[in-house]
């Protein structure tokens, strides 16, 4: 290797071929994504943010913010879940119709040897129900033969969904009821994702605390909100005033434990209103195609701590 | 690119220190300035474990623009011109020929700092990126970007003028380091400076920058660093220029490749690619360190007590962990998916900070060490701060990387329980951790201030002595420099 220009020209190939994968092909990649139909419903996903939750995304960055939290929900797996679907049309009704039902009844109590026929019966009138959920590999293929053999196997809807211990665990503390994926931050100008996680994922933050009230105290005075917290609080984004005859439009009641001295009133600054209104549209929980909550009934949120 | 002049007869390595000497010494200065104040600043941040309302008034001192001023000066303050300068440096020793442009080179590394101190300025007023490997707002970045492409070409004119037709393996290591940082800072400054692409799309490229940041960049100058030291240092032959060629290569391939690791929101198969190619990383970064292991070793009589081989040393074993837990954290196989388990901890800021805090830190000190008294003609003024500079420096990463890392390790593992405490909790019980690591932190503050003192003190001595207008022998050099 005594040829500069040789290296050199290796070099350039060594580049582009890194280029082209990691940045122009994930580019092309990203820019074909475009607004979805939630699963279900004839709602797109994901809507636009919105002018204050646009520029609260800046201050979100200005202030560092993505170097404690992420935003990014993990799968580390996958499972399945089960369905009954309608049944296909038997040739001719009759005989044929019971038989086929009878045989069905008997694939799902293979499946799920706790149902009742009566169960069964009720649920085949009216499909689709949920079989089991959460299921592995094994217990999807038991299924499809049981299926296989009744002669129904268009019957049994498989679904994939993703699992792992953020999402089983999100969904008691409603860190999100699925998987971050591309389409969630589609219309964003920027995205943080994280590296490290000193404090919780907001990913899904304004769904578990969507009240701007509620983030504007916290960012004052964490430690009062949520005991032990070591989040550093953030008073250059509030003015701190003495109180008029009235007060100001948009003042902060606060706790006594927030440490505002008596005769004084705290408003946010635009800046914290723009934070917190980003804070609030954190919000990917929608149905898709390629993330679906394990769950689909989403822990309620709540409103204040 | 064969030499210009066949007939030109090598130049003298004094001519070759001469030349260099005053790029050399403002690039190692201001570099270790920088060092200084990144690292005082980091250990400012971690304080807020501690303390979450400290200097909580001033919004320079926020958590977020702390970490950010420490990750932006210790890269674009420390890391670039301590690269450039070594790689000028060995680039004309080398070629046998004197540092191009050397006065041009001088007044470009002005301009870097001025860069850096923008780059800081601009990050103390809120203007992050969102990218942390690449916080360089864009005020500072054309600065910067500009400076570096002046950094550059005294480099590659250096080997143009080269009078030994045959390369060496730091030559080529030099090369590709400095047209890639021209490549992937161009691309990264394009993606979030210029054209505003969506905001996925520079995620994606960040993870790329920083992975090829430390991979080829920083890896490649260190490379061309230690090969070239250690056989000079032990007066012997490097083992094998075959191994070196095989290292280029892969490391080139593999180190480009990848970044962005599993989970985040984007195109799993970006995922699948990381993994890959940061367990394959380890071949060639176990070929470089067979490599000068080989080399050396027969001759480990002549490193004793030698604190320029002992940072070679360390920071080779820094690098062979670092990949190696960099491979830990990228990898999920199924009877053990690690990064699943401590991605998103402590482990990953430990693992950022035993490569650049460690591995690129430790050998650009080897670098510093053995150039700078060549250059200047002058012995470290004070030689109890080397040691004292390579100690606690090294104690101090260690200790730092060591407790990040297991806190990571336990938040990771004790997150998998589904019955556990809840996040707030674990984070609450690992705070012992974070402040071994902050101890850490503060004795390598001491390392740094003490290369700093050591090095303020002799750029001191040599500007005296050439604006005294003596007629010692750095001033008739920089005088003929002049001349010439």
């Amino acid at each position: 290797m005594n040829n500069a220009l040789l290296i050199f020209l290796g070099m350039i190939a060594a580049f582009g071929a890194s280029w082209c994968a990691m940045v122009g092909q994930t580019w092309r990649q990203l820019a074909a994504q475009q607004e979805v139909k939630i699963v279900g419903t004839e709602q797109r996903y994901p809507a636009p943010r919105g002018g204050l939750a646009e520029r609260g995304a800046q201050v979100y960055r200005q202030e560092g913010c993505y170097y404690c939290h992420s935003q990014q929900v993990r799968a580390s797996g996958y499972a399945f879940n089960l369905h009954l679907l309608k049944l296909p049309e038997p040739a001719a009704p009759g005989s044929e119709a019971d038989k086929l039902t009878n045989e069905v009844i008997k694939a799902v109590l293979r499946v799920d040897p706790r149902r009742t026929v009566a169960e069964i019966r009720r649920a085949l009138r009216s499909p689709p129900t949920t079989l089991a959920k959460l299921v592995d590999e094994e217990r999807v293929a038991n299924a499809r033969k049981a299926f296989a053999l009744a002669g129904a196997d268009k019957a049994l809807g498989v679904e994939l969904v993703a699992v792992g211990p953020e999402i089983m665990r999100s969904l008691n503390t409603g860190w999100g009821g699925r998987e971050t994926v591309a389409l969630d931050y589609l219309h964003d100008d920027l995205v943080m994702p994280g590296s490290v996680r000193f404090g919780p994922d907001l990913a899904n933050v304004g769904e578990r605390k969507p009240l701007d009230t509620w983030h504007l105290a916290h960012l004052y005075a964490p430690a009062s909100l949520a005991s032990g917290s070591r989040m550093p609080p953030y008073p250059h984004l509030f003015k701190l005033q003495p109180e008029g005859a009235r007060p100001t439009p948009g003042a902060l009641r606060l706790g006594a434990d927030a440490g505002i001295p008596k005769g004084y009133e705290l408003v946010p600054t635009d800046h914290a209103r723009a934070l917190a209104a980003y804070l609030v549209s954190l919000q990917a929980r929608a149905n898709l195609f390629e993330a679906r909550a394990p769950q689909s009934s989403a822990p309620q949120p709540d409103s204040g701590q | 690119m064969s030499p210009t002049n066949e007939n030109n007869a090598p130049a003298t390595p004094q001519a070759i220190d001469a030349s260099c000497r005053w790029p050399l010494l403002i690039l190692f200065t201001g570099a270790a300035g920088w060092l200084l104040v990144s690292t005082a600043l980091g250990f400012f941040a971690t304080l807020k474990f501690h303390k979450p309302d400290l200097f909580a008034n001033c919004p320079f001192f926020s958590y977020g623009r702390l970490v950010a001023s420490s990750n932006g000066l210790l890269i674009y303050g420390f890391g670039v011109p301590a690269a450039m300068g070594a790689a000028m440096w060995i680039m004309a020793r080398l070629s046998r020929a004197p540092l191009a442009l050397g006065s041009f080179a001088a007044i470009a590394a002005h301009f870097w700092h001025a860069g850096v101190l923008i780059l800081w300025v601009l990050l103390g007023f809120g203007g992050l990126t969102g990218h942390e490997w690449f916080e360089v707002p864009r005020g500072a970045a054309f600065v910067l970007f500009g400076s570096f492409i002046a950094l550059a070409l005294p480099v590659v004119l250096t080997l143009a003028a080269r009078r030994e037709k045959e390369l060496y393996p730091s030559q080529w290591f030099i090369l590709a380091a400095v047209f890639w940082f021209a490549w992937i800072f161009a691309t990264a400054c394009f993606v979030v400076h210029c054209q505003p692409a969506s905001g996925l799309v520079q995620a994606a490229v960040q993870y790329w920058y920083g992975r090829n940041l430390v991979w080829v960049f920083f890896a490649f100058n260190t490379l061309a660093i230690v090969f070239y030291l250690l056989p000079k240092l032990v007066d012997a032959p490097l083992y094998s220029r075959e191994l070196a060629g095989f290292t280029f290569w892969a490391l080139l391939i593999l180190g480009s490749l990848g970044g962005v690791p599993h989970g985040v929101p984007l195109p799993a198969w970006l995922g699948g690619v990381n993994g890959a190619t940061a367990a394959l990383l380890l071949v060639p970064v176990l070929a470089a360190a067979v490599n000068c292991h080989l080399t050396a070793f027969q001759h480990r009589q002549k490193l004793r007590g030698d604190t320029v081989a002992s940072c070679t040393h360390i920071g080779m074993l820094f690098l062979v962990v670092g990949a190696l837990t960099a491979a830990v954290l990228a990898v999920r196989p199924s009877f053990a998916p690690f990064n699943d388990w401590f991605g998103l901890t402590m482990f990953q800021p430990a693992v950022n900070k035993l490569l650049l805090q460690g591995f690129m830190v430790v050998t650009f000190f080897a670098a510093i060490l053995h150039i700078l008294p060549q250059v200047t003609g002058a012995a470290w003024p004070k030689p109890g701060l080397v040691k004292v500079q390579f100690a606690a420096t090294t104690i101090g990463v260690v200790l730092s990387v060591v407790f990040l890392a297991i806190g990571g390790i336990r938040l990771g593992l004790m997150q998998q329980n589904l019955d556990g405490p809840p996040f707030e909790q674990i984070i609450e019980s690992g705070l012992n951790f974070i402040r071994m690591a902050t101890l850490g932190d503060l004795i390598m503050l001491l390392g740094h201030a003490a290369l700093f003192a050591n090095l303020a003190i002799l750029s001191y001595r040599q500007c005296r002595a050439c604006c005294a207008g003596c007629s010692d022998a750095v001033c008739s050099t920089k005088a003929a420099e002049v001349t010439a």
